[in-house]
């Protein structure tokens, strides 16, 4: 059978891989095929999340089996759930979201609790708190945890235009 | 038998950036394909929200010597003509989408973007204004594409400028 290409992503790095499977392998070998591609793969307590997935997938399963298809994108990560915090002025919200969720879907979560102005809602970005450092929408959060701690905090920020 | 043409290290560079995961992964999700490569030019087609009278996608010519470590730049594109195309074709927007397609900048030759070569220059603080929108060596030509898909998938938004 032909192999998978997959789009693979790990914790706490912004380097995306391309990685070639055999859909009957189990998805326990994504793991040692990310880290011989020179991805950080956890040694200990890696999971494996499909893009739109809420939950891990079963390490043992064959990745044929467990809902992967050719295209998929991957991420590998510790944490089940990061627990995300967003700021808006003087307003919070929390929520856990898996790591393979994208700062897209944050986005919008938090642009639908913090904002009413739909207009507004588009117009607003998430920026890393304490820092100037605006993610891209597609960027899965699992990749900018750091060491391994679980969660994650955001300023949701307008937009700018480039002047000057 | 003649050896095999050895490529420009720049060239060699953004082949492999063009096969790289970040780049296929944005031609998977549709924000952009790949039109054509005609050395030191990369033609790439970014993907706009639906708007009305406007053009599911707007092309772009990458002019990218010396790449990665320095940063491409690019204007929008009509391939059968060979030019840039009429203004009334070009993006327009509210605030921000109108700011980066200046027909009043560089006639037209460059775009009004932090993450461009032409138009960093003289424009110091826009490393410290806008430090996400600026070039990485590491994320190559992705940034600047990334870049303009988010612009023209935002609110600002509206059509083109003839519409």
């Amino acid at each position: 059978m032909k192999k998978m290409k997959l789009f693979v992503t790990a914790e706490g790095s912004n380097e995306d891989k391309l990685l070639e499977m055999d859909p009957h392998a189990h998805v326990k070998e994504i793991l040692s095929a990310a880290a011989q591609a020179g991805l950080p793969v956890p040694a200990e307590g890696a999971l494996v999340f499909l893009e739109e997935g809420e939950d891990a997938i079963e390490l043992f399963e064959k990745i044929l089996e467990a809902g992967i298809k050719d295209d998929s994108r991957i991420h590998i990560s510790r944490c089940r759930k990061i627990r995300v915090t967003v700021h808006y002025g003087r307003h919070e919200v929390e929520h856990p979201f898996p790591p393979s969720a994208t700062v897209g879907r944050v986005q919008k979560w938090a642009a639908e609790k913090l904002l009413s102005n739909e207009i507004d809602r588009k117009e607003h970005v998430l920026e890393v708190c304490e820092t100037d450092f605006q993610p891209t929408p597609r960027t899965q959060i699992g990749t900018l945890v750091k060491n391994g701690k679980c969660e994650l905090c955001f300023d949701l920020v307008a937009a700018v235009r480039v002047e000057g | 038998m003649n050896a095999p043409e050895q490529l420009r290290p720049d060239h060699a560079a953004l082949l492999k950036d063009l096969g790289g995961a970040a780049f296929l992964l944005g031609e998977r999700d549709r924000h952009w394909r790949l039109v054509g490569l005609e050395w030191p030019y990369a033609f790439i087609a970014v993907s706009a929200a639906p708007r009305a009278n406007a053009p599911e996608e707007f092309l772009f010519r990458f002019e990218c010597t010396g790449y990665p470590r320095a940063a491409a730049t690019a204007s929008l594109w009509d391939k059968a003509a060979g030019a840039i195309p009429p203004v009334t074709r070009w993006p327009n927007g509210k605030i921000r989408v109108p700011s980066v397609f200046r027909p009043d900048w560089n006639n037209g030759t460059c775009l009004y973007l932090p993450c461009d070569r032409v138009s960093i220059a003289g424009h110091d603080a826009w490393h410290t204004k806008h430090p996400s929108q600026c070039w990485s060596e590491k994320v190559g030509i992705v940034r600047y594409l990334e870049v303009l898909s988010e612009l023209l998938n935002s609110s600002d938004y509206s059509g083109v400028r003839s519409a």
